[in-house]
This record gives structure tokens, sequence and C-alpha cells, in this order.
């Protein structure tokens, strides 16, 4: 049972950065706007939890240019794919444990 | 009590991945009248062809009657689909034009736009016997490529077209019955499915 508890990713406990990390895991990226239309919360929230993520290294942010409107766009990292993996199969592994 | 939160989580990730990642707006009512306007299309090219046999109707006349009549059908197939998509973003508060819609429309134009080309040359050089297998094949083919982008039932309809173009051009004769089946007929069964599993609430 420790063992799986460990793999309970703190970072991933609130709603909005389990959303960041579910939708950069299936796209190649997503802006901010884009995150911001899916998940359905304010910018300073979103750019808090991104902030934390980023601090992780699970995710990373390239800002460019759309002719002169400035874009943000957030990838997934490796190591922010691999610790989102390991909560998954932890949360499978305590829902099916206790069934 | 805390496994509902884990359970949750799961739900919630599941949602997200498949609703950023695939277009989900499409509605299986599209794939209803699509089927139901084709075969609709095939009562009127049955009339049609009754008339090229027992009256004057000279074979230029049959042939762009024809293709004209595909061409409606196609415009209405298109119209209400996105009519139908429209409304059920509006209802589930998606956003119509997102990034998935964009890839699947890009993944599906390649094969479709080679299939309309395709057929135009085919009518230039008056080889109408193949014009229902590539309508049908290349159809399928875009099918089966946009499905990575919406429901992925789409998928097994692509494959059912190129099945039943396939058999088309082995068998040209009955090419009405071909693209009855194909357009018409797999469409009204794969939206009822479509409709039951993910529009009814």
């Amino acid at each position: 049972m420790d063992g799986i508890l460990k793999n309970i990713n703190k970072a991933f406990d609130n709603r909005v950065r389990l959303g960041i990390m579910s939708i950069l895991a299936v796209n190649e990226s997503a802006t901010f706007t884009r995150l911001k239309d899916l998940l359905e919360v304010t910018d300073g929230n979103l750019a808090s939890h991104l902030k934390a993520l980023e601090k992780e290294n699970y995710i990373m942010v390239e800002k460019s240019f759309v002719g002169r409107k400035p874009q943000t766009t957030y990838r997934i990292t490796e190591k922010g794919r691999k610790a989102f993996r390991l909560h998954i199969e932890a949360l499978e592994k305590l829902i099916r444990g206790s069934k | 009590m805390k496994n509902q939160k884990y359970l949750e989580d799961i739900r919630e990730i599941k949602e997200l991945m498949n609703r950023s990642a695939k277009f989900l707006s499409l509605s299986g009512l599209s794939g209803v009248f699509a089927g139901f306007y084709a075969l609709l299309g095939v009562i009127v090219a049955q009339w049609a062809l009754g008339q090229y046999q027992t009256s004057n109707w000279s074979k230029e006349t049959i042939i762009y009657f024809l293709i004209f009549l595909a061409l409606i059908i196609l415009i209405l197939s298109v119209g209400t689909a996105l009519w139908f998509s429209y409304r059920k973003a509006q209802q589930r508060n998606y956003k119509i034009w997102d990034v998935a819609a964009r890839n699947m429309v890009a993944d599906a134009l390649i094969p479709l736009l080679t299939g309309g080309l395709w057929s135009l040359i085919l009518i230039m050089r008056g080889q109408y016997s193949f014009l229902v297998p590539s309508m049908l094949v290349f159809y399928g083919l875009s099918l089966t490529t946009a499905s990575r982008y919406t429901y992925g039932m789409v998928y097994y309809l692509g494959l059912a077209e190129i099945l039943i173009g396939l058999l088309a051009l082995i068998w040209p004769a009955y090419n009405l019955w071909w693209w009855a089946l194909g357009f018409g007929i797999f469409h009204v069964l794969y939206g009822i499915l479509m409709y039951i599993r993910f529009d009814r609430h």
C-alpha cells in the first residue's frame, strides 16, 4: 500500500493541474487560451497552476508571436509524462485494490 | 470516501484527453440524414434511368443529370452535418472549430480532394463505370484517416466503405446498388448506432 501511495503525486492533487496534464499528455502542445477554454478557469487561476507545474519541470513553456500578438504554448516534458503515468497507474491500483 | 475522489479523477482525465484531442461534436443524426438523402437520390436516379431507357434522353443528359444529383446530395449532407455539429457543440458548450476539428478536416481532406479530382478525371475521360467504386474507396480512406481525431467508430465505417468500393469495382453492373448500400444504408445504420451510444442523454 505504501508503495502505491508514494506514486500518488501531490502536484496533481488538484482539478486544474490534473486537467492541464491530461490535455498535454495527448496533445503535442496547447496554447494558454486553449487550456483556458477546455478547463473553464480564470486567467489568474490557470497561470498559477501552470507555474506550479513548470516549477516541477513537468511542463515547458514557449513564448512566440503570432503576428503581433504574444502567444504562450505549453508542452509536457519527459519527466512530466513519467510522473503523470505513475500517478494514473497508482489511481487505478487504488480503485481496483479496494473493490 | 477517498476512493470516490480517485474515480472522479480518472473520469476527469479521460474526459479531458478525449475532448482536447478529438472532434466530438460530430452527431449521429448527420449520418442518418446523409444516408436518407443518398437513398432518396437512388430513387431519383432510378426514375432518370427509366427515362433514359424509355424516352429520348441522350447519354450526355443522363450522365450530367446523375453527376448533378450526386453533387446536390453531397452539398445537402455536408450542410446537414455542419448544422447538427453546430447544434451539438452549442448544447455541450464545446468549441466547434478547435484544434481537433482542424486536424480532422486536414487529415480527411487529402484523400477526399484526391478522390474528387480523380472522379473529375474519370468523367473527362468518359470512364463512368469507375465513378462509384472510386467515390466509395476514397471516401472510405478519408474516414479512416479522419477517425484519429474523432469517434473511433468512424474508422470501421471507413473500412466498410472501402470494402463496398472494391466490390463495386469487381461488379460495376450493380453500381447504383453499391452506392445505395455504401452511402445510404451504411450511413443510416452507423448514424443510429452512434446516436444511441454518444448523443442520447
